[in-house]
């Protein structure tokens, strides 16, 4: 069986943990942006909303495929929906695969996602986002080293939306944007940890989740002073 | 930068509510930064989603932001506050 366990094994469910936060930060900031799109009837918000529900949707993918790694699942006879996924993957090392790989895919499709939004290329780049899915795809299938490779893709898109949150946050000087600016540089730096993470793994995975956290803990501190100004 | 329809909006209803919830035709044009065609276009839309009335004072008519219409600033401040901290 492939061993998709990257952390301690005192970490274990500790970094589930970690990860329920950045997809409830994802989600929140998901729906926020799409009551926007309702109200002002901008695409924009609208895509940037799939792209956080894209972001949510990965960590999940991710919760799941560790839950059912940490706790041996497969092997258990009741846990809720992984009973389901039991009998159909039973015996599946693909089950494992599929798992990461939907958290990586939906990862960067829903960086591309805010970088297309954040640069207002939205409408011009449908082949953009078709050939970049096919790359993604073409990535993870063929690819020996698909970790390292998906890491700094990913820290390649966060870089980029930092440099357009940086950017606001000079023209507007105000504490929100900075701590998005923070959050995405935050974001940037957990996905470089990462690649050390999965090829070491132990405290430099554990690194990579404490960092990661910290950044969408940042960004869920500049999304909840927006809502509180408009109180 | 030119301004998108919901700015216009809200700036022609900022324009009452500042002035305590009415105001003149003429005013509001000047303070929307309109011209008489295209305010009577945006007139004719917001009356038709409740955001604005008709009223008459003294004998003069003017415009007045409805109960609909001042939400609807505090939901556009909302969405500057969204798209300006996260750069959209």
């Amino acid at each position: 069986m492939v061993n998709f366990v990257f952390s301690p094994s005192w970490f274990y469910g500790i970094d589930v943990m970690f990860e329920g936060v950045t997809l409830l930060v994802s989600l929140a900031i998901a729906l926020y942006a799409y009551r926007i799109y309702k109200f002002s009837e901008v695409k924009r918000y609208y895509w940037y909303g799939i792209s956080f529900l894209m972001l949510a949707g990965a960590f999940a993918a991710k919760i799941f495929t560790n839950i059912t790694s940490y706790y041996n699942i497969l092997e258990r006879n009741s846990f809720g929906l992984a009973d389901i996924a039991y009998q159909a993957a039973q015996g599946s090392d693909l089950f494992f695969m599929y798992g990461y790989a939907a958290y990586r895919l939906l990862t960067l499709l829903a960086f591309l996602g805010i970088y297309l939004v954040m640069s207002n290329k939205v409408k011009t780049s449908r082949s953009a986002v078709f050939l970049f899915t096919y790359f993604a795809f073409a990535m993870m299938y063929f690819s020996k080293k698909v970790a390292f490779a998906f890491h700094l893709t990913t820290a390649l898109f966060l870089f980029f939306i930092f440099m357009f949150t940086f950017r606001n946050c000079y023209r507007k000087t105000t504490l929100k944007a900075a701590c998005v600016t923070t959050a995405f540089f935050i974001l940037m730096i957990s996905q470089l940890l990462f690649i050390p993470g999965f090829y070491v793994g132990g405290t430099a995975y554990v690194a990579a989740e404490v960092v990661q956290l910290v950044g969408y803990v940042s960004m869920l501190f500049a999304f909840v002073m927006v809502r509180r100004a408009t109180k | 930068m030119r301004r998108t329809r919901i700015e216009i909006i809200n700036d022609m209803l900022m324009a009452m509510v500042r002035l305590g919830g009415k105001i003149k035709p003429t005013h509001l044009m000047y303070k929307s930064n309109l011209s008489h065609a295209l305010m009577k276009e945006y007139i004719d839309e917001l009356m038709d989603k409740d955001l604005m009335k008709e009223s008459y004072e003294k004998g003069k008519k003017m415009f007045e932001v409805t109960q609909k219409g001042r939400e609807f600033t505090l939901q556009y401040k909302k969405m500057r506050e969204f798209q300006d901290a996260f750069g959209l």
